[in-house]
């Protein structure tokens, strides 16, 4: 015979076979959390609440070699030519395309060939995504092996070449929007 | 030949006294449970952070020297583990932080990218080295750490530049590290 009580244990299960599921749901949204973010192992992070997230890839290549100066936003300082809705223009013509790799800062990086064509790909994505053309080849590890071979030595000239080639064809009809120190004026 | 007698006597009574109380007094599973604490302490000892340290030193060669002596808490000094690309006054120690300016001095919005190994935790940090600028230098805290730099003909990742590019003024007041991401 059933006691006074077994409904309340059977009560009981019914609850805990819904909270379970729950429960693992909740566990598994924060180790997706945690997977993305972490806290450093530092007194003064964890005081401060410092969350990181990790930094991979062409992204970590662009964060060691280029960011310091170029900025996590593509943009940055006046003294540094910005990257955000610019350095897509640039591979509309041969001639754009070949100054993106011998800009010495490119050409002479400490990166292999298949990870500067790799990066260079990622930033005009990341940054640029809307200013690329339509038909847009992304660089390959032998044609930037090629063109880094002869770094330019002079670079405001063929810059300027450069500019006046994409207004010519028409890529851009105002060169305001290309030039060196034009960061106020980038959106 | 009487003393030696004595002497041995000594060690052989207060032995036996020592096995006859201990037996007395305490149970073999006192015994059983001091053994057991010894070898799960024996099996604790890689976890503690001091051992984890050297073995983080260990799987990254070029940055053995400084995670070595690397800390985690004292950002005053210059083995906080944040410091290891970082040539300069420590803002830490001029009234900012390790990632802050001191009062009256402006962080540059340009930097250099550099990685820490963080002692504790085994993992690479990005950092990014920001100078603080605007103020005359500081010159608290001197340090000098070269993990990973590369000379100057590589500027953005050379730690003699006065990073002040983009700033109000180019005049150098300390150096700070900021952690960007992680990098494994």
């Amino acid at each position: 015979m059933a006691s006074p009580t077994d409904h309340l244990i059977r009560h009981r299960f019914s609850a805990s076979a819904g909270v379970l599921p729950a429960f693992v749901f909740v566990a598994l949204l924060f180790a997706t959390a945690r997977a993305e973010e972490t806290v450093p192992a530092d007194a003064l992070a964890r005081e401060r609440g410092t969350r990181v997230i990790r930094i991979l890839g062409e992204a970590q290549d662009y964060a060691r070699n280029c960011q310091g100066c170029h900025g996590h936003r593509g943009i940055s300082v006046p003294e540094v030519p910005a990257l955000k809705d610019r350095v897509g223009y640039f591979v509309h013509t041969e001639e754009g395309r070949r100054y993106i790799v011998q800009v010495p800062g490119v050409a002479t990086n400490v990166l292999d060939d298949k990870r500067l064509a790799a990066m260079l790909n990622w930033v005009l994505r990341t940054y640029s995504a809307k200013q690329l053309p339509a038909d847009f080849r992304p660089y390959t590890a032998d044609e930037v092996g090629e063109l880094r071979k002869h770094p330019l030595k002079q670079t405001i000239p063929v810059r300027e070449s450069v500019v006046q080639g994409l207004l010519a064809a028409g890529v851009v009809s105002d060169p305001a929007l290309i030039a060196y120190r034009a960061f106020a004026k980038v959106p | 030949m009487s003393s030696r007698k004595n002497v041995f006597g000594f060690f052989d009574n207060s032995i036996e006294r020592l096995a006859r109380t201990s037996a007395q007094r305490l149970s073999r599973r006192s015994f059983l449970a001091t053994l057991g604490g010894v070898l799960v302490g024996a099996a604790a000892v890689p976890l503690l952070p001091v051992s984890r340290k050297a073995h983080a030193a260990e799987a990254h060669g070029a940055f053995k020297t400084f995670t070595q002596n690397a800390q985690t808490k004292d950002p005053t000094a210059c083995n906080y583990w944040r410091y290891c690309s970082s040539d300069g006054y420590l803002c830490a120690c001029c009234g900012g932080g390790p990632a802050t300016c001191p009062p009256g001095s402006e962080p540059s919005p340009s930097s250099w990218i550099g990685s820490c190994l963080n002692p504790d935790d085994g993992k690479m940090y990005l950092i990014a080295y920001r100078d603080c600028c605007g103020k005359d230098a500081c010159a608290q805290c001197p340090c000098l750490a070269t993990d990973g730099e590369m000379p100057v003909y590589r500027p953005q990742l050379n730690n003699d530049i006065v990073w002040c590019y983009g700033a109000s003024s180019m005049v150098y007041h300390c150096s700070s590290g900021a952690i960007i991401g992680l990098a494994n």
